[in-house]
């Protein structure tokens, strides 16, 4: 069906080409992982909650991991990447994709100052044992102090939970200013509503949390250690809450512009029975997302035990990572089908090899797995000993 | 190292410290500073001037002039459009839409179901309307894209870093992403032609005089007498973006 | 060796602020001098956008440019004369005859000028369509002068009309005079005859 009473298909010349396309899908997907996997550190570090103690650490490496790589698929993506530093040297405050140099930067160093506090033990014992050249690389991370001492360890104590604490606004405003730049705009029908800051950082707490439960799960069946289950039933109470929140505020949107019956109806009503209809309506939410929102309340009512929960924690956690990525695509390319005459839609081809094409989005996608694995090699993260296996 | 006495060694790090502190306070405001001191960015154009275009629907025939000596003066690439012409055919059914290669090379007849139908048909120049709020401004994240104290909306070629943000924040879809070029560009109103005193190349083939435009601070104009007749419209009134481009005798049905 | 407990703590704020001023003055480097903080934008960009070179000349490029006063080019003003008097006064010169540009370069002759006599030139402006203007004039094989003398609508649009001052109609292939014909066919056709145009 088409949009405005149309009798064929029609947009605007200059919409045959759709301009954010696979990076830009991939982009808020790494920094919701991100920004989710810090909250579940701070759960521990500001909220206390002991389940989480063990993964703390962990759920940091991950953020970090992932943090890498938050820029690199809008380096992908910029048509000059080469004055990608325009960003930090002459920011446009108008603009909410103005900040993302400062906030990026700044969310960096923050998460990296936390993990030095959190592992400057582990770094002085280690530039203590070893010698040469490998020696010299952990004494630089000491900065030269080489006492772990009852007193500086309460000094950084308090500065993490701090950081902690800083880090949660941070890590919203880090992803909450991607939904604002999709939520503020007015010409895209489909992208402009006040809700999308918050349906962003929602999902991005779920989809963290869920990617955090995959890795933790993956890890414990290779390394053949024991599972943590209070952690892992805690961990998927939340994942629910979150996820309950997120689904709610991305329903809500949707009934709110359909009982509105206006001009975004006008366009979105065709979109989501048209070219939106299998990744939208089929693909995010009645696959993956009203399968793992009843897998989790029956996790968290029925609290079921051993491979059950891990099972079912996994599947919800699989679908749930899924269901974001989905989400991601939906909200960026589906908005762009939109022709802005209000008289059609514009098509979207994957492509293989190009810029913004699939193979470099999985590459991408892969490569803070790949570096975590390389970190968890060389400082403990889900134990005392780093994983020499 | 370790010969070196804690005391001297602190001294130094406080040196250290305060230099860089007071370094990245000078670096921060240098820039400011030196353009205080060299005085006020001159303006280089003359003040007053404060540009329009006038579309006028009754006269175009969708030739296609306009397209091709665009394209031809702006150097646009193939399949990439600074202006193009709508068609538009009106029927009890709903309406039908069509631009074949943005109206470059002209329009074949509609067939003859749909012709048989029409109750209203015309076509609809499509080009920048160098908005006086516009959203694409406001959405560049590095200042790239800005308007001229004459009211053109331009986009500098050095500067621009290819977001895209712009194209999508503009709601009448005249910009992309030049495929040559890989910067954001668009209708500029011709802004090297007219700082020579000449009109831009679409208003100077127009066989029609669709297309106009002018200065509306000038009384005799063409652009302020339309203004002052106040029976123009703009394209998405609703948008609010003070768009500069007048339509006369714009359908109802043109989005 | 001691230190106090917060000694790790002073030497990250060292480093920290040390990344800082290197950045701060990177960026004052970077920034553009004629940058206008108010406005937001790079004032010099201004006159890099005025450097554009001009394709189009306008048809005051081609009237008195002292290109075609020579004699050889004699036909040519007689064409400016004849624009100037007729239906096609507010057309440009380029679009028939091509851009400036193609046809001199530097101040000197590149390449001859377009001209084109095929049929779709003319169609491209006075073909019928459904959706041109009722009172802009397309082409009617019905009207009374195409009617009479058997034009379709791919018969030589020159052979009659003289692309400089259209309504000028040039003897037509029959020898007759248009007033001939006229009183001809207000004999013979039975539409209104007030109808030369659609």
């Amino acid at each position: 069906m088409l949009p405005n009473e149309s009798l064929v298909n029609f947009f605007f010349p200059n919409e045959a080409e759709i301009h954010w396309s696979l990076m830009i899908v991939i982009y808020p997907y790494i920094t919701g992982l991100v920004a989710g996997a810090f909250v579940v550190s701070s759960l521990y570090h500001v909220f206390q909650i002991r389940a989480f103690e063990n993964i703390a650490r962990f759920a940091l490496v991950a953020a970090f991991s992932f943090g890498l790589f938050a820029a690199v698929p809008l380096l992908f993506h910029l048509g000059q990447p080469f004055r990608a530093l325009n960003i930090f040297f002459t920011p446009h405050t108008t603009s909410a994709m103005s900040v993302f140099g400062y906030v990026y930067s700044s969310y960096m160093i923050l998460l990296m100052i936390e993990l030095w506090l959190v592992y400057r033990e582990y770094f002085i014992q280690k530039a203590q044992e070893t010698q040469g050249i490998p020696g010299r690389v952990w004494k630089i991370l000491t900065l030269g102090v080489m006492d772990y001492t009852p007193e500086s360890a309460r000094v950084d104590h308090k500065l993490t939970t701090f950081l902690a604490a800083i880090g949660i606004p941070w890590a919203c405003f880090l992803h909450g200013y991607v939904g604002f730049i999709f939520g503020s705009v007015k010409a895209n029908a489909w992208w402009a509503t006040p809700l999308q800051p918050i349906i962003f950082l929602m999902s991005a707490i779920v989809s963290g949390i869920a990617m955090l439960m995959l890795m933790y799960a993956f890890i414990r069946w290779r390394t053949r250690q024991a599972y943590d289950f209070p952690m892992i039933q805690k961990l998927m109470g939340f994942l629910w809450g979150f996820f309950i929140i997120d689904f709610f505020l991305e329903g809500l949107e949707i009934v709110y512009v359909a009982y509105e019956h206006g001009h975004h109806w006008s366009v979105i009503g065709p979109l989501l029975s048209g070219p939106l209809y299998d990744t939208f309506v089929i693909g995010q939410v009645l696959v993956l997302s009203v399968v793992p929102f009843l897998t989790l309340g029956y996790i968290t009512i029925f609290k079921p035990w051993g491979k059950g929960l891990l099972y079912l924690a996994n599947l919800a956690s699989l679908l749930l990572v899924l269901q974001v990525l989905f989400m991601r695509f939906n909200v960026v390319v589906g908005g762009q089908l939109i022709s802005k005459s209000d008289r059609g839609f514009t098509e979207f081809h994957f492509e293989f090899l190009a810029r913004e094409g699939v193979v470099p989005a999985v590459i991408i996608l892969s490569a803070p797995f790949v570096v975590f694995y390389i970190i968890s090699r060389l400082i403990p993260v889900l134990g005392d000993a780093p994983d020499t296996e | 190292m370790t010969t070196q006495t804690p005391n001297a060694r602190r001294v130094f790090l406080q040196r250290l410290l305060a230099g860089s502190a007071a370094a990245g306070v000078f670096m921060v405001y240098r820039q400011p500073v030196m353009a205080a001191l060299k005085g006020a960015n001159e303006t280089t154009q003359a003040a007053g001037h404060d540009y329009a275009f006038v579309v006028d629907i009754s006269r175009c025939i969708g030739c296609g002039q306009c397209v091709r000596a665009c394209s031809i003066e702006n150097e646009v690439p193939e399949g990439q459009y600074r202006t193009w012409i709508e068609r538009y055919v009106v029927t009890p059914d709903g309406v039908h839409v069509d631009s074949p290669q943005g109206g470059m090379h002209g329009f074949d007849e509609v067939d003859e179901a749909l012709a048989s139908e029409a109750i209203n048909s015309f076509f609809v120049p499509k080009l920048c309307n160098h908005c006086a709020e516009a959203p694409c401004i406001q959405v560049c994240p590095v200042g790239a894209t800005f308007r001229s104290p004459e009211g053109f909306v331009l986009v500098d070629p050095e500067h621009c870093i290819g977001c895209s943000y712009c194209v999508q924040a503009c709601p009448y879809g005249v910009r992309f992403i030049n495929r040559e070029k890989h910067i954001a560009d668009k209708c500029t109103w011709c802004y090297h032609r007219v700082s020579q005193g000449k009109l831009p190349a679409c208003v100077t083939v127009c066989p029609t005089q669709a297309r106009m435009f002018g200065d509306l601070n000038d009384p005799d104009s063409q652009v302020a007498r339309v203004l002052q007749e106040d029976n123009w419209d703009v394209l998405k009134p609703e948008a609010h973006t003070a768009s500069m481009c007048l339509y006369l005798g714009l359908p109802r049905v043109v989005v | 060796m001691n230190v106090s407990p917060r000694t790790h703590i002073y030497r990250l704020v060292v480093v920290l602020v040390v990344i800082a001023a290197g950045f701060a003055a990177l960026r004052s480097l970077a920034i553009p001098d004629s940058w206008d903080n108010e406005k937001f934008y790079r004032v010099d960009s201004l006159d890099d956008l005025k450097l554009q070179p001009l394709r189009m000349g306008g048809n005051e490029a081609c009237a008195g440019s002292g290109c075609h006063e020579q004699q050889r080019m004699a036909r040519h003003k007689e064409r400016l004369d004849a624009l100037a008097k007729g239906n096609h006064s507010g057309l440009a010169c380029e679009n028939c005859h091509g851009p400036l540009s193609d046809h001199v370069s530097g101040g000197r002759r590149a390449a001859s000028a377009l001209i084109n006599r095929e049929n779709t030139l003319c169609l491209g402006c006075h073909g019928p369509l459904l959706s041109r203007p009722k009172n802009f004039p397309q082409f009617n094989a019905e009207n009374t002068g195409h009617w009479y003398f058997d034009v379709e609508i791919t018969t030589p649009c020159r052979d009659c009309h003289d692309p400089h001052e259209p309504r000028h109609m040039a003897a037509p292939r029959d020898r007759h005079t248009l007033e001939e014909a006229s009183a001809t066919a207000a004999a013979e056709q039975p539409h209104a005859l007030s109808e030369v145009t659609r």
